[in-house]
């Protein structure tokens, strides 16, 4: 009996809880990209900044490269939700192991918040944020959608 | 509600790995080599947990969480008595040279996994029964994440690592 992981390429929208997860989570990452850029004027391009003027919404801490970063996360998840769901699901798996092991390295980083190391300017509300993006993130992308892989394995 | 269970099972263990992980960083050496290895292994399960069809060895499982647990409380109420004739000990809030906060999160997490765990073992060991609908699962999802984030970030900013991060933030 060989069975697939692979989720069926044909699950529409609303039926595929990583497809779902991947818009919202790549919308909202998008535009926090965008909105990130009012609060980096004369902030360095990359590197830690003073944690005092480029924090956005007085919290979250950002320079020109990570809201890049925030951009392209965006606009991976958001093709990749609208496309079909084994891309999401690898993107959302991919995207929350990127998070999580940000997470766990931003709090050793944490303690050298000026360090060159901090070039994305990440604060400890970041990491949080980071966190509960991958444990989302990872949860849908690792357990959801195997309707596929109940057909493949009950087929053969 | 069985792949839910498995779900919000692998979201406390990785929640509680990342605390261990976190309390170790800051730990003195005798307790940061079992605060690491425990804090990996638990990353390591909550993903498989989380990836696997059924939760994977579910009475080891049972059993390291319990006695996770037990160690915790056995620390705290131990520590109770010592820290009314050691001042400074209390004055740290510390458990045995970890911080009690993080700790006591870390425990809450694997109580509630280890009584996860033991439904799991009352209904047997693969729980992958009928999926549940896509709203329903995303929403026990949310609110699993939502918990275990809550928690874990509220540990995490009370080690050791997390309060210099704090600091950071002032300048």
């Amino acid at each position: 009996m060989s069975t697939t992981a692979t989720p069926a390429r044909g699950t529409r929208f609303g039926a595929s809880p990583n497809r779902i997860v991947a818009t919202v989570f790549g919308v909202v990452y998008l535009l926090v990209g965008l909105i990130g850029f009012f609060w980096t004027s004369g902030v360095p391009f990359a590197g830690p900044g003073d944690g005092s003027s480029n924090l956005i919404l007085g919290v979250f801490e950002v320079n020109p490269l990570h809201n890049v970063a925030h951009l392209l996360i965006g606009i991976a998840l958001v093709i990749a939700g609208t496309a079909n769901a084994p891309a999401a699901k690898s993107t959302n798996t991919t995207i929350g192991a990127v998070y999580l092991l940000l997470g766990i390295l931003g709090f050793f980083l944490a303690a050298n918040h000026g360090s060159a190391l901090n070039f994305l300017s990440l604060n400890t509300p970041d990491h949080f944020l980071h966190l509960a993006s991958a444990v989302v993130l990872l949860a849908v992308g690792l357990g959801a959608d195997r309707r596929a892989e109940t057909r493949v394995a009950a087929a053969v | 509600m069985a792949t839910l269970i498995r779900t919000w099972l692998g979201l406390g263990a990785l929640g509680a790995g990342l605390v261990h992980v976190a309390v170790a960083a800051g730990a003195p050496l005798a307790a940061l080599v079992p605060l690491a290895v425990l804090g990996a292994a638990e990353v390591v399960w909550g993903v498989a947990a989380l990836a696997g069809r059924h939760v994977p060895l579910p009475r080891i499982a049972l059993g390291v969480a319990a006695v996770a647990v037990l160690a915790v409380v056995a620390v705290l109420v131990l520590g109770a008595g010592a820290m009314a004739h050691m001042p400074a000990m209390a004055a740290s809030g510390t458990l045995d040279g970890a911080p009690a906060v993080p700790m006591l999160g870390a425990a809450v997490l694997e109580l509630a996994c280890a009584a996860a765990l033991a439904v799991v073992l009352r209904r047997g060991r693969r729980i992958e029964g009928r999926q549940p609908g896509v709203w329903p699962y995303l929403g026990g999802v949310a609110a699993g994440a939502a918990v275990v984030a809550g928690i874990t970030s509220a540990s995490l900013g009370a080690t050791s690592v997390g309060a210099i991060a704090m600091q950071g933030m002032g300048h």
